[in-house]
């Protein structure tokens, strides 16, 4: 007996479902969904224009006048130890400075066998800041467009950024200071696109890309904090109910919370110390505390720091008042007076130093002003109505940055401004047209570098060298054989340093114990070592010969290391 | 095809006349007539403005048939030999006996030419018609066939594909694959400790990278592709001619909650008259049934009791109410769902509109749920949460990536006989409906996502919640059980694409949540004391990718589950997003439980009490929806 009808056959399923069904069309767009994503040729242009000043410019600062930066080789070698120290780890990258400027270099590091100058002149680290000069002119020239600027105006105010002589020089030389303020710019961008349209997903991208600067220098830290009060008063404006402004401080938040979360957590993890790169005897306090400068009343602080930003950028403080002016004739100053202060979140961190004591006076910490400037300039641009007033308003400001461009050239080659960092050393020596090669600091590099080869040269026995990759960086990252040191970043450094001949080492390598070289680890745990051996070790030689370079002693380890 | 009954006002006309129909109610039936051509009497009793006996009545005068009472004893079982049951049901026709050299057949309505050919087809005698009232009639042919009936329900899925049920939890080659794989990292555990687990541990987290990808890719689609396929009201209304529509609701101890389930039905936006819901109730649930005898029931619902045969669980019954399902399509509601009433017209119009594009390969719509208790308490927040990220992003993620849906268990909406011909739910697996959805992909049949929103109560007590999600872990595990009998035929059906996606959604769902707590303990213990031996675990070939999951993929999660309570505007429960890993926690919990059921009893329904939501919140604004753009302000 049937009990149930045998069910009809279904349509023959076609054999691949996939063929047959075309694929189903995306019901609803996203509102950015019908933007054209195509390049855009401005900005193409402005990019590869300005890539290739800074790329021109990094090649004739490494190859003609043979000049690599102190701190520029520092993040490429952290990248370098990543890859080829001895003990080859992630961790290796450092966690006293921030690490993204340095990972970014490691595809480029990876490629030394080819290009061994991408290494030994940080040229890696040039390519990486061009690229991040010339994205921060890509920026200046959206935050213009934005504004409602035509591009009469625009070009020459991008001209204005990527020929200003501060950011072409750092965006030729591998340090960290373009890739802050590229992310500044950046950051700025988003914030200004949702005061003006509240989208959530414009709250995630600045989310994350504040995060990204929190990695890139620790100033950012404090943009980070000064953002939520831009957010905080534009929701008041808005009259949003509370819940609704939480949950987007949240959306903005918590990758911020997360970057920093995971770099307390990994100087926690690695160095058992959640807050070490901050009170690390490598930290920046550390380091400014050696060389900086005494504690000042706010009122002297604010003297110095102006000292500093006038000089360097004259128009900051024009275009800053500019901003807020608009502000009170659009009835926003709160919101224009939070913006300001968020886009001047370094220069307050340099006053509080400047207060605090440890503020070193180097002409790059003060740079922010310049990205601050475009930003301000194009919110208060922004809010002017009148495209015809707009355009007068633009170009007052062309002439004030434009205005700032020598001053800024003449600040770096100013010796009391431009001298305690590379600056002045630099513009010396490229207007004399002959390599920074001498012993002032911008040169101090080019002496130690060969040092590594010297070191190989006289361990025959070819025993490990210990030596703290904190100053002596260049003499591995240069040497012909890397694993040939144990370094700072090594796990079992610590152990070594205390019992050397347990663990293979046959050499101390010790800068003398003055300024930073005090900082340095054998220094630190044998504090006779430099002058004596401590007795458990006999001199093999003396190194390093320049002026401003550090002199090193290599030391052999003859006997147990004291308890 | 239908006849129309003759003289049409005079029916109406004649029950005016012996006042079984009051005039108003005429003309409003007649009004409605025009817009819905629902037969007239059929019209009448579905509004409960005629009483079925005398509207049959009135139709056995006037089509000149004898108006019949049969007890069950009165048939004779033999005429039934050879006759296809379920058809029967859904055309109302039960043959009664040979008597004076013809079968004597009873129908609701014999002048249907399809039932004609369903008897014909029967006996070569002549047949004697005689009529009943459609309830009378069904009644009976439950009475007398119900058990065969059920019988039938608990196979559907194996007379389809005998592989394709889970009655049997593993193939044979199945369970020796497993045996051996576990006797082979048994060896390696004890032979090589170290290497065995940091291969071990290798693998997971490869496993881990492909599979937050692939939920990443998903997602990141399915925010691109819109929450659900929006139907206008325009649509609606040029609907036209309305097919019956079935409504099961699977009950079980639901007496609490079966009152506010009937007042959501009599809401449903559609003709009374077109309304075929099918309350099913079990054998032994005397509470409920008690419950639904003290109401008065709305003549569009049955009552229908599951007999007691095979395992008892919601497929089955839900087997059991298809096969008698008079519907063109069916839709399942659970006891405490409340649809937006629009819903079937809405699916229809969806089902309609890819017809009239020439895709016939339409399987299933499928509703959105959300829940109107989520502001309860934490549990009921969380359980929100990821209900929006799963309806909001992850399913029309994979609609739009066109790989297998795994369904929702409640308001998915099928074409009567296609649901029929692909075997229904399997009555032995506890996730029918991701199995369905899965098994409707391989047949290669879509799903696609309808701008509806039915409202569920959100599990708001933990005990409760467990038992629900094990439920659901175990059911997973047990569909890709099911559908990995044949990989390499998988593979075929479904290409590289849709093979990883059930790799993932089904068994990696399930592991996955198993696994955390493991790889958490881990972390805890690495945390604590960074013992070497947990160090070694990790060579930096895993090390740095493990990392990554679980800071950037960790992260990932729970930030989209915070965009998702930003983006439909319930912004309360942003806060509780930051807390949604306890919820991960606790999931895995579940996973662990569902585990140990696994080997003990994998077909055993686990049952989720309902109501236990408390007070009702203002409709509209206290609710939380999965579609897009209802912000809470």
């Amino acid at each position: 007996m049937t009990q149930v009808a045998p069910p009809p056959t279904p349509a023959p399923a076609p054999s691949r479902p996939r063929e047959a069904r075309p694929e189903p069309r995306a019901l609803t767009s996203s509102p950015g969904e019908g933007r054209a994503r195509r390049l855009d040729p401005e900005l193409l242009l402005v990019f590869v224009v300005a890539l290739g000043c800074d790329l021109a410019l990094a090649w004739y600062l490494a190859f003609h006048l043979h000049f690599i930066s102190v701190d520029g080789l520092a993040a490429t070698s952290n990248a370098f130890f990543v890859l080829f120290s001895r003990d080859p780890h992630l961790a290796a990258i450092g966690l006293v400075l921030n690490p993204l400027t340095s990972f970014l270099e490691l595809p480029l590091v990876a490629l030394r066998g080819l290009a061994p100058w991408l290494v030994s002149r940080a040229f890696a680290g040039s390519i990486e800041t061009s690229c991040f000069g010339a994205g921060g002119a890509v920026l200046c020239d959206l935050l213009l467009r934005d504004a409602g600027l035509g591009r009469r105006l625009r070009l020459p105010l991008v001209g204005a950024w990527v020929l200003n002589p501060m950011v072409a020089f750092y965006s030729a030389n591998g340090m960290s200071d373009i890739p802050l303020m590229f992310f500044l710019l950046l950051c700025s961008l988003i914030l200004l696109r949702w005061l003006r349209s509240p989208r959530d997903s414009l709250l995630v991208a600045l989310g994350v890309a504040v995060a990204l600067a929190t990695l890139v220098r620790y100033e950012a830290w404090a943009f980070a904090a000064l953002v939520p009060p831009v957010l905080l008063v534009a929701e008041r404006r808005r009259q949003q109910p509370w819940r609704r402004t939480e949950a987007r401080l949240l959306l903005y938040g918590l990758p911020v919370a997360l970057a920093v979360l995971f770099w307390i957590g990994a100087n926690a993890l690695v160095m058992h110390n959640p807050l070490d790169f901050l009170t690390s005897v490598y930290g920046n306090l550390s380091q400014t505390h050696a060389i900086g400068s005494r504690p000042e009343g706010w009122t002297a602080a604010v003297r110095t720091v102006a000292g500093e930003v006038l000089p360097l950028y004259p128009a900051y403080l024009p275009i800053a008042a500019l901003a807020l002016l608009m502000g009170l004739r659009r009835r926003q100053f709160w919101l224009a007076a939070a913006l300001t202060l968020s886009t001047a979140a370094a220069l307050l961190v340099m006053l509080y130093l400047a207060h605090r004591g440890g503020l070193d006076l180097l002409l790059r910490y003060f740079m922010t002003a310049i990205p601050s400037s475009f930003v301000l300039a194009a919110y208060a641009l922004g809010l002017v109505r009148s495209p015809r007033r707009r355009a007068a308003l633009g170009a007052l400001v062309l002439g004030a940055l434009a205005a700032s461009t020598p001053a800024s050239l003449a600040a770096m080659s100013n010796p009391i401004l431009g001298g305690p960092g590379m600056e002045h050393a630099v513009v010396r020596a490229a207007l004399a047209d002959r390599p920074v090669t001498d012993g002032s600091y911008a040169g101090r590099i080019h002496q130690e570098l060969g040092l590594g080869r010297e070191v190989e040269r006289l361990d025959r026995s070819h025993r490990l060298v210990l030596v703290d990759s904190f100053l002596g960086f260049p003499i591995v990252v240069d040497s012909p054989d890397p694993k040939l040191f144990v370094i700072t970043s090594d796990e079992d450094f610590e152990a070594a340093l205390n019992d050397p001949q347990a663990y293979g080492v046959g050499y101390f390598l010790v800068p003398m114990p003055s300024g930073e070289g005090r900082l340095d680890a054998v220094n630190r745990r044998y504090p006779g070592f430099w002058r004596s051996g401590d007795g458990f070790a006999r001199r093999v030689a003396q190194l390093g010969r320049g002026a401003a370079s550090y002199r090193w002693r290599l030391y052999r380890i003859v006997g147990p290391a004291p308890l | 095809m239908t006849v129309a009954t003759p003289s049409r006002g005079l029916l109406g006309e004649r029950l005016v006349a012996h006042g079984a129909l009051s005039r108003r109610h005429l003309r409003s039936a007649l009004a409605r007539q025009r817009s819905d051509p629902a037969r007239l009497g059929e019209l009448l009793v579905a509004e409960g403005w005629a009483e079925e006996d005398e509207v049959w009545s009135e139709l056995a005068a006037s089509w000149d048939l004898p108006l019949v009472r049969v007890e069950p004893g009165d048939v004779d079982p033999d005429c039934c030999r050879g006759l296809a049951l379920d058809q029967a049901v859904a055309l109302e026709v039960l043959p009664l006996r040979r008597y004076q050299g013809a079968l004597w057949v009873a129908a609701s309505d014999p002048r249907q030419a399809r039932v004609r050919a369903l008897v014909s087809r029967l006996s070569r005698d002549p047949v004697r018609w005689v009529t009943m009232p459609p309830s009378r009639l069904r009644r009976l042919q439950l009475q007398l066939w119900g058990r065969e009936l059920a019988g039938a329900a608990c196979h559907l899925t194996e007379a389809y594909d005998r592989g394709a049920s889970a009655a049997r939890l593993l193939s044979r080659w199945q369970l020796a694959l497993g045996l051996a794989l576990a006797a082979g990292l048994t060896w390696g555990l004890v032979r090589w400790t170290a290497l065995t687990l940091t291969v071990a541990m290798g693998v997971v987290t490869l496993a881990y990278a492909v599979a937050a990808l692939f939920r990443t890719r998903v997602v990141v689609r399915g925010a691109r592709a819109g929450a659900g396929e929006p139907v206008a009201a325009e649509e609606l209304e040029g609907l036209g001619k309305l097919p019956t529509y079935t409504v099961l609701c699977p009950l079980y101890h639901e007496a609490a909650i079966v009152p506010q389930l009937l007042q959501q039905l009599a809401q449903l936006d559609y003709p009374k008259a077109k309304l075929d819901v099918k309350l099913l109730l079990e054998a032994d649930d005397t509470e409920t049934r008690n419950c639904l005898g003290a109401l008065s029931l709305p003549r569009f619902c049955e009552v229908v009791t599951v007999p007691d045969v095979g395992p008892r669980t919601k497929p089955k019954a839900c087997n059991y109410g298809l096969l008698l399902a008079r519907g063109q399509y069916v839709v399942i509601f659970d006891a405490e769902d409340r649809p937006e009433p629009d819903q079937l017209k809405k699916a229809l119009a969806v089902f309609h509109r890819h017809l009239r594009r020439g895709d016939d390969r339409l399987g299933c719509v499928q509703a959105q749920l959300g829940f109107h208790n989520w502001a309860q308490n934490w549990l009921t927040g969380w359980f929100a949460l990821e209900y929006l990220s799963f309806f909001r992003y992850f399913l029309p993620g994979l609609v739009s990536l066109g790989l297998p849906v795994p369904l929702g268990g409640t308001s998915n909406h099928f074409p009567t006989a296609l649901l029929r011909a692909l075997g229904a739910w399997d009555a032995f697996n506890v996730t029918e409906d991701a199995d369905l959805g899965v098994r409707l992909h391989r047949a290669g049949f879509r799903t696609v996502i309808v701008d509806s929103v039915t409202w569920e109560e959100a599990n708001s007590e933990f005990v409760n919640w467990t038992k629900q999600r094990s439920r659901w872990g175990k059911g997973y595990f047990v569909t890709w059980l099911v559908n990995m009998r044949h990989p390499w035929r998988l593979w075929r059906e479904l290409g590289t694409r849709g093979w990883v996606s059930i790799q993932v959604t089904l068994l990696g769902t399930y592991l996955s949540a198993l696994l955390n707590l493991l790889l958490w303990g881990l972390i805890v213990v690495w945390l604590v004391g960074q013992p070497p031996a947990v160090g070694a675990l990790f060579p930096p070939e895993t090390y740095y990718l493990a990392m990554l999951e679980l800071l950037l993929g960790n992260f990932f999660f729970l930030y989209v589950t915070l965009w998702c309570a930003v983006q439909s505007g319930s912004y309360r429960l942003a806060r509780l997003a930051l807390v949604y890993p306890v919820y991960w926690v606790m999931i895995s919990l579940a996973m662990t439980k569902a585990l140990v059921q696994l080997a003990t009893d994998h077909v055993y329904w686990e049952k989720t009490t309902h109501g236990l939501a408390q007070a009702e919140a203002p409709r509209g604004a206290a609710r939380l929806t999965a579609s897009p753009g209802r912000p809470e302000a």
